[in-house]
């Protein structure tokens, strides 16, 4: 059995509906319509424990809606979930026990207390053994490089740093899997790489089961084997990072450095998409052209100091899906 | 539990108490506030005289006790009130069900009003001057009513401060809807029941049970009867209904966690 | 008088239609103000078991008293209302605010003016409604409610004056929870919206006519009532404007201490 199955999920919200003009202030007062809004129609998959996961797609797709039903913080409308055996919404309390909850925007620790005391806090919150909290508390430090911190109030902390102490708050209590909504927004480069790496690493060293959803893709690129994508409620891809790739990534790019700036190397079987100077970026299509047959081609011709392949950005992969379908690229 | 309470609210008071000269201010800020509702009372039945059939330190005692036991649910039970509603604005309320604890707890536990005081001190002198004014004979069992009053009164406030932060769940922000249950529950229990109509009288008494704060308790003390005949042993049902009422509190309170809508999408 | 008035009167205009939209907050507001409006006549049914005048007072006087305060709660007759100013304070948008080729407190004025013009049409209206059909409240004589006019004009410009005054104070207060609440306590108490005036002891109502807050809630409400003689009417609009003059002043000088405050310190 998979560690979480989702199957057929459903989450519908009822908005009352404002009317425009002077009047409709005053009519809205007597009586109020409702439109439903279907934020998660039917979703379905599962996963695997030691995985890790990111659950993607556009604003409003119903992305936190369905990880909020995973946590358990909102009752589904329809469908099934069980996550290690346990419904949610229904075993709240024991199934959080085994999970670890980071929502990006807002810190899950006491806002006016110094750090190490929210920490302290959760150990008792969650009856963590002192020695297992020691150990994760100097483990989380060291990967996280919390000590610099750790005596400050929470509402004094950088957004960086308040995103490693909320993952390291976490992960205390030594939960199997872990949920992370938009880890790494508004973070800089060099923060959002640090946080990466340590996903990775308890990932592969702790076996912690993660599932995220985000906003940057190269989070994805750089941690998930695996991708779901949903628009509108619904799942519109379930697979391999690498599938979707070959799969709907048909369009490759080939880089040539010309030890000549002047001439434009024109082929029959790519496009020119783009020049600056002596490098320039043909564009070919995999599954009628292979990229040796091109760069023998343009070596034939023009004269070649360097060549690379591009792998397509997944970015503009998921962006031509929610654009064009997943048929039809 | 309950010491994890007390580690989480000694987490809190701690840092209430960074803030120092602020914190006695607004405890004396309360002292005053409250008196000032003593005061009102005072300066009408100083005109009136008495209302129905009770004068100023009678009145007094009816104040006292449910003052006292509003004053210990403010302290406690605060966390519903802008703490909660700042949980839904933000938010923040998602946080609360992700961790391995009721909701009611963790939402008790944002808070405590150790400032508060400043009420229960104010109760206390209103308190002090009704048993200087009365000669109550001090039984044992009229002695024991004290606390079993105060603490049902408590119960009963404490379950109207969550009624009415449950309501946030369906509108988000209602401060002004708490109020109408605790601070109008507290000013009609101000003065005795016997002068309101029938029908709020059964309100206050069987629906709302705020009468039982202080009402049966007083006769019970005065040895008066009620005009309309509740019987003065019913001063011992304060806890029964502070009791049925707490935990139907408690079963709103757990309908309007599973209504819980979230925010963004 | 500034030369724009155009705008102040647009900005006036927004703040009463976005008053409009939140009906749940006004509908909820009513329903509060209704039930401490019962609950104050049902105690002054009792306490006027015996009949006749207290202080001068009938018990038909003393409901719609009560009636007429509780409808002015939410133009500022009770307690501050409507912290904007303080919240953006906080949110140091005030800086921008301050910068902007308008007056302050002008602005903020205007703002207030239409919200609360809303707040007493609607709100106000609707729980003195309230208390007409179920509880006997007096419906004003046409002259009374022709003076009642200036005098709720001016009792909304002495409680903006001195609201703005309090939410100022957080210039100079890192938590200015405490100033806001004690200047609620003399609101709520000296302004006669608690009791009326009458029923305090002499030396109290000395000094509450010695105080600004019976502009914004005392005196507006005996106006509304019928309760003042034309001769004490003028009186009583003379101390609303004298007030309204004095605590304006007072206003826009703190306002400008606070602006050199903000140029000198950056905020």
């Amino acid at each position: 059995m998979a560690l979480i199955e989702v199957e057929n999920l459903q989450k519908s919200f009822s908005r009352p509906v404002r009317r425009a003009g002077r009047l409709g202030a005053l009519r809205g007062l007597l009586a109020r319509e409702y439109v439903t809004m279907e934020a998660v129609a039917g979703v379905s998959f599962t996963l695997e424990a030691g995985a890790m996961a990111g659950y993607l797609g556009p604003n409003g797709a119903g992305k936190s809606t369905t990880m909020k039903m995973l946590t358990g913080i909102l009752v589904p409308s329809g469908g099934r979930i069980e996550v290690g055996g346990l419904v949610p919404h229904r075993q709240r309390v024991a199934h959080v026990r085994r999970i670890g909850v980071v929502f990006g925007q807002r810190t899950q620790l006491w806002w006016d207390l110094p750090t190490i005391e929210s920490f302290e806090l959760l150990r008792h919150v969650y009856k963590i053994p002192m020695a297992r909290y020691r150990e994760n508390l100097k483990a989380f430090s060291e990967l996280l490089e919390l000590g610099p911190f750790l005596d400050t109030p929470v509402r004094q902390l950088s957004l960086g740093q308040r995103m490693r102490a909320d993952l390291a708050a976490a992960l205390l209590h030594d939960p199997a899997i872990l949920f992370l909504d938009e880890p790494t927004i508004g973070l800089d480069v060099v923060a959002r790489e640090r946080i990466r790496g340590f996903l990775s690493e308890i990932n592969r060293e702790r076996g912690v089961t993660v599932i995220l959803t985000t906003h940057d893709l190269s989070d994805v690129e750089r941690l998930c084997q695996r991708v779901v994508l949903i628009d509108h409620g619904r799942v519109i891809y379930d697979g391999g990072l690498d599938q979707l790739k070959t799969r709907h990534g048909r369009w490759r790019t080939l880089v040539v450095d010309l030890a000549d700036a002047s001439c434009a190397p024109l082929v029959e079987m790519a496009d020119l998409v783009r020049q600056e100077g002596p490098r320039a970026w043909l564009r070919f299509d995999r599954e009628r052209t292979s990229a040796a047959a091109l760069i023998a081609e343009v070596a034939a011709r023009y004269p070649v100091r360097d060549l690379t392949v591009e792998e397509p950005e997944i970015e503009a992969i998921v962006r031509g899906i929610y654009e064009r379908g997943v048929g039809v690229i | 539990m309950i010491q994890l309470y007390l580690t989480l609210i000694g987490a809190r008071v701690r840092s209430q108490m960074q803030y120092r000269v602020s914190f006695w201010l607004e405890l004396l800020g309360f002292l005053l506030v409250t008196g000032l509702e003593f005061a009102t009372i005072a300066i009408l039945l100083g005109r009136f005289g008495s209302v129905g059939g009770w004068g100023l330190a009678e009145v007094a005692l009816l104040y006292g006790l449910t003052s006292f036991a509003f004053s210990l649910a403010e302290m406690v039970g605060r966390g519903f009130d802008s703490p909660f509603e700042r949980m839904m604005v933000m938010g923040a309320f998602d946080g609360v069900l992700a961790r391995p604890l009721g909701a009611f707890f963790q939402v008790l536990t944002a808070d405590f009003q150790l400032r508060r005081l400043g009420r229960t001190a104010q109760a206390a002198l209103v308190l002090a001057y009704a048993f200087s004014q009365i000669p109550i004979v001090w039984t044992p069992d009229r002695l024991l009513l004290l606390p079993v009053t105060v603490l049902s009164g408590f119960l009963i406030y404490l379950a109207l401060i969550v009624i009415g932060a449950t309501f946030c769940f369906w509108t988000t922000t209602t401060p002004e809807v708490i109020n109408v249950f605790t601070f109008g529950g507290e000013q009609m229990a101000s003065y005795p029941l016997s002068i309101y109509q029938e029908w709020l009288r059964a309100v206050f008494l069987f629906l709302i049970p705020v009468g039982f704060s202080n009402y049966p308790a007083a006769l019970y003390l005065l040895g008066r009867a009620d005009p309309h005949g509740l019987p003065a042993w019913s001063a011992w049902l304060a806890p029964l209904a502070a009791a049925v009422f707490f935990g139907a509190a408690l079963r709103f309170w757990r309908f309007g966690v599973s209504t819980y809508a979230s925010t963004g999408s | 008088m500034d030369d724009r008035m155009e705008l102040y009167l647009a900005v006036a205009a927004r703040s009463f239609r976005r008053a409009t939209t939140y009906r749940s907050a006004y509908l909820a507001g009513i329903i509060t103000n209704a039930f401490f409006g019962a609950l104050v006549c049902f105690v002054y049914q009792a306490l006027y078991a015996g009949g006749g005048r207290v202080a001068g007072l009938s018990l038909n006087d003393a409901i719609s008293y009560a009636w007429t305060t509780q409808s002015l709660i939410s133009i500022g007759g009770a307690w501050i209302v409507s912290a904007g100013i303080s919240q953006s304070i906080r949110s140091g948008d005030v800086i921008t605010d301050l910068s902007r080729p308008w007056s302050f407190y002008l602005y903020w004025l205007s703002r207030s003016f239409g919200e609360r013009a809303f707040n007493l049409l609607v709100r106000g209206a609707l729980t003195y409604l309230v208390g007409v059909l179920y509880f006997g409240a007096r419906l004003p004589a046409p002259a009374d409610l022709l003076a009642f006019l200036p005098a709720i004009i001016l009792a909304m410009q002495v409680s903006f004056a001195f609201s703005f005054m309090v939410n100022l104070t957080a210039f100079w207060l890192l938590d200015s929870t405490g100033v806001t609440l004690l200047s609620n306590v003399m609101l709520t108490f000296l302004s006669g919206f608690i009791l009326p005036v009458a029923f305090f002891p002499p030396a109290l109502q000395a000094l509450v006519h010695a105080l600004p807050f019976e502009s914004i809630t005392g005196l507006p409400t005996q106006i509304f009532l019928g309760q003042l003689a034309p001769a004490q009417i003028a009186r009583a609009l003379a101390t609303q404007a004298a007030w309204a003059a004095a605590l304006t002043a007072l206003g826009l000088a703190m306002q400008a201490a606070a602006m050199r405050k903000v140029v000198v310190q950056g905020g």
